[in-house]
């Protein structure tokens, strides 16, 4: 291990599809509260590093570490609990629930209340709702999307339900945030406002930001690791 | 103490069974036995709506689970309840909604064991799983003769009555309804949604659907146990893959992943080749004077109706009858 402050560790990754390896050897970290970058032209696996960071995928070869500890074999889900939230590069929000809904499920892995306290319908299960229903608008009010909250998610224009995916990872309580291509799609301006974006929620909510970005240097995050095809 | 306005509707629903079940002495009981039928039906399209609606699963294996139920319950009360002398008076009053709650759990049980191994299989491959399941149940049924065999399992007490169907139905409709309404039962429509996103959220997705195929198939052997109590008679050949079709039809002409739509889709299914079988008896007169017309043939054509009926509703309402559910779009 390196460096104490070093939470996300990857040493020597590597995945192969069959004859393909679609990631070779990729060593790189990220610390504690830093905005970190990878680059890379189409094709060079920008994405798969993701997945294999997030759980989806198993590497072949070398390991991950998350906060001091080993990843491999761990579910997308167990990983989210211990603190890794990420986006997609093409969208994915849940299509038939609402905005504040896609929010509140990502709530999921602090819940308080079990399956059955949601038949019983006590006190407390109804104390807890409310208190989430909050919580979530307050989210969505930081990044002006509160207005929205009972529309469906995928009525939402191109660039609010990028943000909203922001909302919905954040809702996580992630330490550290992927986002897979954050600037797909958007033009210089909405860039600027991107990149203010992720620097206020990373002061905000105190948490290391890891993403994919394009290739102008404006557009990339102070440290960024280049990946060959 | 204020009780929450779900809960209110519930014990309006069970007042309303039990008040109806009291004076169901002075109802034809022809009539008694098919809105029994409607009951059963919206049990089994409610549970089933928690699988392959709500959860996105392709379950056709309800009608194997709904066996389970019925031949469970049905036992105890042909063998055990006798020889303890619990059948009768009072105690049947516990007795009863204890077999039923008995062949709902085992009913469960099998669910899970049926649901753990498969929810690795998506769509087509689980709905195939699931129809074997149902096909395994009731052959089995057929060859064990300590239940009948393919004779089938006579003599279960007729136990059943409005209060217990209703009863059951309402607390269906509403358990389905209470679980889906929280933070929690959300991700039961995120799981249908986008899997790979309901992960990344830290959903287990796998624990998800297990629990629907348990909940669902738990109600399905509730079902089931009205159901055998409500004949007095099974025969395996009632719990075929054409029962499950039957209720899968209900899910998807109530619009997947709609409670009210699904019910109300329980109770048109189930009462149309009854109404279809009634118009049959009848006979319209003849304009043209001479023998009036029988309408005969709708006995005979009575399923071929009911076919019809069904194509033309999927054709002119794809969505269901009630639809909620935006059409998705294509995944890319």
């Amino acid at each position: 291990m390196s460096a104490s402050a070093s939470l996300l560790q990857l040493t020597g990754v590597t995945i192969r599809f069959g004859g393909l390896t679609a990631v070779s050897s990729v060593t790189a970290d990220v610390r504690e509260g830093e905005l970190a970058g990878l680059i890379g032209p189409n094709g060079a696996g920008k994405t798969t590093l993701f997945n294999l960071i997030t759980g989806v995928y198993q590497p072949t070869d070398g390991r991950i570490d998350f906060a001091g500890s080993g990843t491999a074999g761990r579910r997308p889900f167990h990983l989210t609990g211990l603190g890794i939230a990420r986006t997609f590069q093409n969208i994915r929000l849940f299509p038939s629930l609402s905005v504040a809904e896609n929010v509140r499920v990502a709530f999921h892995r602090h819940l308080r209340h079990r399956a059955w306290h949601s038949i019983l319908r006590g006190r407390a299960f109804l104390a807890e709702e409310a208190e989430l229903a909050e919580r979530a608008l307050e989210l969505l009010g930081i990044f002006n999307l509160e207005r929205f909250r009972d529309a469906p998610a995928r009525s939402l224009s191109y660039g609010d339900q990028r943000r909203l995916e922001i909302v919905r990872a954040l809702a996580t309580r992630p330490r550290l945030l992927l986002l897979d291509e954050p600037a797909a799609g958007m033009n210089p301006s909405e860039k600027d406002e991107l990149m203010r974006l992720i620097r206020f929620v990373r002061d905000r909510f105190g948490l290391a930001g890891s993403s994919t970005a394009g290739r102008s240097p404006r557009d990339r995050p102070p440290r960024s690791a280049p990946i060959r095809r | 103490m204020a009780i929450p306005k779900a809960q209110r509707w519930l014990l309006v629903a069970l007042v309303l069974s039990g008040a109806a079940s009291a004076v169901s002495g002075s109802i034809d009981p022809y009539f008694l036995d098919v809105v029994m039928g409607v009951g059963v039906g919206v049990v089994l399209a409610s549970s089933l709506n928690l699988i392959n609606g709500f959860t996105g699963q392709f379950s056709l294996g309800h009608a194997g689970f709904m066996a389970v139920g019925a031949y469970t319950s049905a036992m105890l009360s042909t063998v055990v309840a006798p020889r303890m002398g619990w059948g009768a008076g009072a105690l049947q009053w516990v007795f009863f909604p204890a077999s039923l709650v008995a062949g709902g759990l085992v009913a469960a049980l099998a669910g899970l064991a049926v649901g753990a191994p498969s929810l690795r299989l998506k769509g087509d491959y689980l709905a195939i799983v699931t129809l074997g399941f149902g096909e395994i149940i009731r052959v089995v049924l057929q060859n064990v003769d300590a239940v009948g065999g393919a004779r089938g399992l006579t003599g279960v007490p007729t136990h059943t009555n409005l209060l217990w169907t209703f009863g059951t139905a309402s607390l269906t409709v509403y358990t389905v309804w209470a679980l889906l309404e929280s933070t929690r039962g959300r991700g039961f429509l995120a799981v249908a949604d986008d899997e790979v996103a309901a992960e990344a959220m830290g959903l287990d997705t796998t624990r998800y659907k297990i629990t629907a195929f348990g909940i669902g198939s738990f109600f399905a052997g509730v079902a089931g146990g009205l159901y055998a109590h409500l004949k007095g008679y099974l025969n395996p050949g009632g719990f075929s893959f054409e029962k499950s079709i039957e209720i899968v039809v209900m899910v998807i002409l109530g619009g997947m992943g709609r409670h009210a739509g699904v019910v109300f889709a329980a109770i048109l299914l189930t009462l149309l080749p009854e109404g279809l079988r009634e118009l049959g008896s009848r006979s319209i007169p003849n304009p043209f004077g001479g023998p009036a017309w029988s309408l005969d043939w709708i006995k005979d054509a009575r399923m071929i109706l009911y076919s019809l009926l069904l194509i033309l509703l999927m054709l002119l309402r794809p969505e269901g009858l009630f639809h909620r559910r935006q059409p998705r779009r294509p995944s890319s």
